[in-house]
């Protein structure tokens, strides 16, 4: 007969209420792990589709750039930059953008756009924007077309084969107006974009706006994706401390999306906190039940020459396994279906996704299986379990077993 | 030789408000081997006495010498250290722990003292069958009749290869003949292993039985039969 044995008796002497104490646990378990899956996969996509598919997660920009983005502000871009910055562990490659705004017409019809020039061939490497191509082909460099985004495509009433008017101001007030020849259509997850996004070649853009060599940003493709911004970005900051440029983080370029992000994670948060504080105080009840109708079996113990030592190792072994009761159990049955929903994340459909959508987001919610996400439940019932330890703590620690024996 | 010697104990409760002296200016000597009943009315500070002599109380004063160690100022940690390895508890209850079988609630003791398992196997069954219970190691309390639980009590009381046993009307909630059988049981370990035991009692049968009567009143010895068998 082992103390762990014990324990483990000692929690079946009342199934009834051990199971009840077990189940809080478990479904408190099973919505913090959907919850916290769900919003943190919801965050992976909302990322996904507005870092990596538009800003990167790291942007090298002349300093002056970030405040007005005027194409006064461009920078140059040579080889001898791009070696340095490739130098740089984890950066996979380094894009060059120019990008800026214009006004659009075909026929009667206007709008603003935004106009990306992009190397087409490194740039897809990171964005995978031509998987997003519904029509038509994608742009290549030399070659003079463009692509549009679907519902600015739509709005305008273009389709492959049409050109579009772009009138803008270029580099040092310079007029850029030129018309370009459409080559496809591609579709974008974040409707804000997709209602003016305009992609050419980099060089093309250049002649556009009549800045040959020049480029508003460095968008970075680097591995690890938002973990290592931190560790890269400190890295390229001291490689380029003596130039002009600026190296921006992904929660710099999008300040918007990061504090929708964080706004929603501290939402989430206090939900748990709410649901773990009123699972804490039922599982409080429980062991100070367990406790008090012990107090004379405690007080034998003792009187036979159990340590108190020992006898809080057994009621903290009892505590551990209600705790890792109902936090293995509801670990090993959400895993399989966070991990389906991981692999198929659920479309929303409807007016959710409207309104989804005006956010500026994409109507999928996403799950994730970010290990920090279960270790982080795990522990903090392991932190309740400890802190309802405190009052059979207290209790051992000041019986008086004269006391107990006569309970 | 001398297993416990009182001098002068006292025990006043209530000492700032209406003082009770449940044990009054007591002097006694245990020897060892001593069959002893405490006896005395209800109140007369039989169990009070046998609280301190076991380190489950403290003494207002005097002292309490167990194999010449006054055990008085002892801290509660090296009490239960004491309790462990010299004195065997029986209550009258029999408080045995619910969720242990007969045989792991004997053990269980022993467990206590880092006793190896085929130490602890050997000593358990073979104070299973000093008390007739090999053939019930395997039932939980529950499962035992009032007499059953008190003779393994007594087992685990010996367990641990005690000095003395402490036993607190060990017979209260006994019918005749489970009193009968268990008073036999601590009879014959007593003369067999020369188990020193310590009764308070109220019973007859066990007076009948003990060699050395002690008799209490309002906290005082009146009489000592000294050993009378």
């Amino acid at each position: 007969m082992n103390f762990l044995k014990l324990a483990w008796r000692n929690i079946w002497r009342n199934k009834r209420r051990t199971l009840i104490a077990a189940g809080s646990l478990y479904f408190a378990i099973v919505f913090a792990l959907f919850m916290r899956s769900m919003q943190f996969g919801s965050y992976d996509i909302m990322i996904e589709n507005s870092v990596k598919m538009y800003s990167g997660f790291i942007q090298i920009q002349d300093s002056t750039y970030w405040v007005d983005k005027s194409m006064d502000d461009l920078m140059e871009f040579n080889a001898d930059l791009e070696a340095k910055i490739n130098a740089q562990n984890g950066v996979i490659a380094v894009n060059p953008r120019l990008e800026s705004f214009a006004l659009s017409s075909f026929g009667l019809k206007t709008k603003g756009v935004f106009i990306q020039g992009i190397n087409p061939d490194k740039d897809d490497q990171m964005t995978r924007m031509s998987k997003r191509l519904i029509d038509g082909s994608y742009v290549e460099n030399g070659e003079n077309g463009i692509v549009v985004s679907s519902r600015l495509a739509e709005y305008l009433g273009v389709k492959i084969g049409d050109s579009l008017v772009f009138l803008s101001q270029g580099y040092q007030g310079v007029t850029a107006a030129d018309q370009f020849p459409i080559r496809g259509i591609i579709k974008l997850a974040i409707p804000e974009l997709d209602n003016r996004l305009v992609v050419m070649p980099l060089d093309i853009a250049q002649n556009y706006y009549s800045a040959p060599g020049m480029v508003s940003s460095l968008s970075l493709d680097i591995e690890g994706g938002q973990h290592a911004v931190d560790g890269i970005a400190e890295g390229l900051r001291s490689a380029l401390q003596n130039t002009s440029l600026e190296v921006l983080k992904w929660t710099d370029l999008n300040a918007v999306l990061k504090q929708q992000i964080d706004s929603d994670n501290a939402s989430g948060l206090l939900m748990l906190m709410i649901l773990y504080m009123v699972i804490f105080f039922g599982i409080l009840g429980t062991i100070i039940m367990m406790t008090t109708e012990r107090m004379k079996e405690f007080g034998v113990m003792v009187a036979v020459g159990m340590s108190r030592k020992t006898l809080l190792f057994i009621t903290l072994t009892e505590n551990l396994f209600i705790g890792l009761l109902g936090t293995i159990s509801g670990l090993v049955s959400s895993l399989p279906f966070i991990f389906y929903y991981y692999n198929h994340p659920i479309r929303i459909t409807g007016e959710l996704a409207a309104a989804t959508e005006q956010y500026g987001m994409e109507p999928l919610l996403g799950f994730s299986l970010e290990p920090m996400i279960f270790i982080n439940q795990f522990l903090i019932v392991l932190m309740l379990m400890g802190l309802t330890l405190v009052y059979p703590a207290y209790k051992i620690s000041t019986l008086k077993v004269i006391h107990a024996l006569r309970a | 030789m001398k297993v416990i010697e009182i001098s002068n104990l006292n025990k006043i409760y209530n000492e700032t408000i209406i003082p009770v002296h449940a044990v009054n200016n007591l002097s006694l000597e245990i020897n060892e081997g001593e069959f002893t009943a405490i006896v005395g009315p209800s109140g007369c500070g039989k169990t009070t006495l046998l609280n301190m002599v076991g380190g489950l109380d403290k003494p207002s004063s005097g002292s309490i010498q167990i194999q010449g160690e006054d055990i008085t100022a002892y801290s509660a940690s090296r009490l239960t250290q004491l309790r462990l390895w010299n004195i065997g508890f029986v209550f009258q209850a029999y408080n045995l722990i619910p969720v242990l079988t007969a045989f792991e609630n004997v053990e269980f003791i022993m467990q206590l003292q880092n006793k190896s398992k085929s130490e602890r196997y050997e000593r358990t069954m073979e104070l299973l069958e000093a008390v007739g219970l090999k053939d019930k190691k395997d039932v939980r309390p529950s499962r035992l009749s009032g007499g059953q639980q008190q003779r393994v009590a007594v087992a685990r009381a010996l367990a641990s290869k005690p000095k003395f046993i402490l036993a607190d009307e060990p017979t209260a909630n006994l019918d005749s003949t489970s009193t009968e059988t268990l008073l036999n049981i601590m009879e014959e370990l007593n003369l067999k292993e020369n188990i020193t035991f310590i009764f308070s009692t109220h019973d007859k049968r066990v007076m009948d039985k003990a060699r050395r009567i002690i008799r209490l009143e309002d906290g005082r010895i009146i009489e000592d039969q000294g050993i009378i068998h």
